[in-house]
Parts: structure tokens; C-alpha cells; sequence
């Protein structure tokens, strides 16, 4: 397993900025083991860990325990949102010593965040309540290829299928299966997954060229019509490929 | 100077004064998040909320806030759902017990995830929930993320 002192202080920081009047507002309900620092607050808490790298997974780790064990506080929820979970089903960027690439299942943060989303012994278990959303990428899936198929199995458990069931999505015979991923679903049960589509062309994608018009951004007439042809054009208004077409030149 | 190549790659701009402003759209909050009637309309992002949200990197330099005045998010029907199980969450379960969700949230290229996210986030805040944003590729890149 390997750590990642630097960005977890990153996150520490941004985490505490952004958060700063709830989490000054939040006392310690725990006790850790932080060297010589007392924090008063959470705040300070997670200041810590952004000032001092070498300390920032252990100050992660009381942050993250203070946030979402219960004990006598008051609480609020957490969001943790995930964007681009795609590149943590396969091998990361970084080489060991003997120069092999890691899996990012070997890297502690992403092994605590996956944890984390499917629930495994619990990590998910918000005792406080609040919401674990990870986005795909979408444009580099066909990539990771047993990410999909792990997809696949958990909607598949959604609708009442299990893994005897012979409709249960399963990994072609050959094809090479990344175990670590199909690992995941064990466990998981809660786990839903939303797949987005395009908009819907009369409220949504008109709602949005009209916005487009009323910016200056884009220069036509907003009607049924054109709505009608760039929603088409847009494969049925997915909303990147409608926003380019609101704001091209027609020549 | 070093990174400052880095540093013009990933900046993001919110405010294009080129732009026209667009009157009369209210801006996002507690109370419109869970509101049907919003939806096709574009509500926009300010104040705290939007200094929370640069701070925790919700917005993308792929994104095109750099074309309008100011900057505002499409409320589609999954984003009033969403701010129903947000209320929802907070209000708990039956048994009075806290409640979790967890999501993955999928789609084609260019469906608005990372977006939806952002409005995640947004309402999260509104709450004064905690919120934590891991965003893309921050740790498994390698240089020590993007």
C-alpha cells in the first residue's frame, strides 16, 4: 500500500476552507493521536493535517471519524463526491521500485474512498447521514472494461439478480478480469447507479438555448424548430454536445 | 517562472464581460433546490456558494463557464431529485437513524456528470453539510495529480 502525504494535506486544505464556518462550529467528540497538537475544533483539526503532510492520513483518518462515527455531537451530513472513478479501476501512473506500474487499488486514498462508496465492513455507513456520489468519466471507459461489467452487476442486483442467476452479468470466458474491481460489488448491497442521458427537448434543452440566446452566446431564433434540430443533432440532447451546438457560428 | 504554464492550463474563468447579463434568473438555494417548477430553467451560482465551490475544484477548465456573465447551472428533473434526497437525507429515517446514499452515477460522454456533481455540491453546501470533492484524476496520475 502506498501513501499520499502531499495530496491528502491538499485535501485537508481545501476541505477545511470550504467548510470553515460548519467545521468551526463542530468541537472534537473523539480522542486521536495527534503528537502534541490539541485541536479545539474540527477546523483546526483539519488544518493540521494541511500544514504538517507527514501527519495528514492520520489527521485524515480523526477528521473523517469525528465527521462520520457516531458519538455524542451534533453532526451534519456529508457529501463525498467522486469525480473520474474510472482511473481507480485500473493500473495509476505510478511505478514501484521495481519499476512495475501500482494499481490504484494499491494507493491508500483511493482504497479508503472506494471503501468508502461500497460500504465494504461498514466504511460507508454514515452514522451521521449524508451522500457518497462518484461520477464515470464516460469518454474512456471502453478502457477499463471489467469497470463496466461491474456496473453492470450492480444494477443487475438492483433489479433482484444474483450471481447464480444465469442472466447475472458475468465476464466473457477469455477475456482478462481485473479481480481487484470485480471484488467490489461484494458487499456493497445499497449501492445504486443513475445513468445519465441526454436532456429532455421541450423544458430542458429548450430551457438551455434559450439561456444560450439570452447570453449573446447564441445568435438564432429560439423555437421549436431549432431546438428540435440541435436536440437531434446533439443525439438526443446530450447536454455538451447541445451546448456546442448553442453556441457555434452559423455561417 | 515554474508551473506557470501549469497555472494557465488549469485556471478557470467564470466571467466573460463579453457576455450579455441575463435579467430576471434567480440564483440557487436552500429553498428553490427541490423545486419542479425549476426545472428548464438556469439558476445561477454566487456568493459563499461560489468561493466554496472554486475552492473544493468543482469547476472543470473543460466546462464552458467562460462564455456567459455569470456563472449558472441547467436544473434538468435529476436535479430536483437530487435535491430531494438531499432533504431526505436530512430528515432521516423513519426510525429517526441518519440516512446514507451511495451512488455511482454513470453515463455517454458529455451527459453532464461532472456538472451533476457540481449541483451536488452546491446543494450540499446550502445545507452546511460538510462536503468533501475528490475531483478527477487527482490521485492516481502520477505528479502528484493534474
Amino acid at each position: 500500500m502506498y501513501n499520499q502525504p502531499k495530496l491528502i494535506a491538499e485535501l485537508l486544505q481545501r476541505v477545511s476552507k470550504s467548510n470553515e464556518k460548519v467545521l468551526k462550529r463542530l468541537p472534537l467528540a473523539h480522542t486521536h493521536d495527534l503528537a502534541e497538537y490539541r485541536p479545539k475544533d474540527l477546523h483546526h483539526l483539519a488544518l493540521i493535517g494541511a500544514q504538517n503532510p507527514s501527519m495528514s492520513w492520520t489527521v485524515w483518518q480523526a477528521l473523517w471519524k469525528e465527521l462520520t462515527s457516531p458519538s455524542q455531537q451534533k453532526r451534519p451530513p456529508v457529501l463525498v463526491a467522486l469525480d473520474g472513478i474510472d482511473s481507480w479501476m485500473t493500473l495509476s501512473k505510478y511505478r514501484s521500485a521495481e519499476y512495475n506500474l501500482i494499481h490504484a487499488h494499491q494507493l491508500v486514498p483511493i482504497r479508503h474512498f472506494l471503501e468508502i462508496l461500497f460500504n465494504k465492513s461498514g466504511a460507508g455507513q454514515l452514522a451521521n447521514g449524508g451522500m457518497v456520489l462518484a461520477a464515470t468519466t464516460g469518454s474512456n471507459s471502453p478502457s477499463v472494461p471489467t469497470f463496466e461489467i461491474l456496473l453492470k452487476q450492480v444494477e443487475a442486483r438492483e433489479r433482484g439478480l444474483n450471481m447464480g442467476n444465469e442472466r447475472f452479468p458475468m465476464p466473457k470466458p477469455y477475456e482478462p478480469v481485473d479481480q481487484r474491481v470485480l471484488g467490489l460489488l461484494q458487499g456493497s448491497e445499497g449501492l445504486t447507479v443513475q445513468r445519465l442521458k441526454g436532456l429532455e427537448k421541450d423544458v430542458e434543452a429548450k430551457g438551455l438555448l434559450e439561456y444560450f440566446a439570452r447570453s449573446g452566446v447564441m445568435r438564432e431564433v429560439v423555437n421549436d424548430s431549432t431546438v428540435g434540430e440541435k436536440w437531434s443533432l446533439a443525439g438526443g440532447g446530450v447536454v455538451g454536445e447541445l451546448a456546442r451546438f448553442g453556441k457555434r457560428l452559423r455561417v | 517562472m515554474i508551473g506557470e504554464r501549469k497555472a494557465l492550463r488549469k485556471r478557470i474563468v467564470l466571467s466573460n464581460t463579453n457576455a450579455l447579463e441575463v435579467y430576471g434568473i434567480n440564483d440557487l438555494s436552500a429553498k428553490n433546490m427541490a423545486d419542479e417548477t425549476q426545472i428548464g430553467q438556469v439558476l445561477g451560482l454566487d456568493g459563499e456558494l461560489l468561493d466554496q465551490l472554486r475552492e473544493v475544484k468543482a469547476f472543470k477548465p473543460t466546462q464552458n463557464w467562460n462564455m456567459f456573465r455569470k456563472p449558472g447551472t441547467l436544473i434538468r428533473r435529476e436535479s430536483v431529485e437530487l435535491g430531494k434526497t438531499v432533504i431526505d437525507v436530512m430528515a432521516g429515517n423513519t426510525d429517526g437513524r441518519p440516512r446514507s446514499v451511495r451512488r455511482i452515477v454513470a453515463g455517454e460522454r458529455s451527459t453532464g456528470k461532472s456538472l451533476f456533481l457540481l449541483q451536488a455540491m452546491s446543494m450540499a453546501f446550502l445545507r452546511d453539510w460538510v462536503v468533501i470533492n475528490v475531483p478527477e484524476g487527482m490521485f492516481g496520475r502520477g505528479n502528484d495529480g493534474i
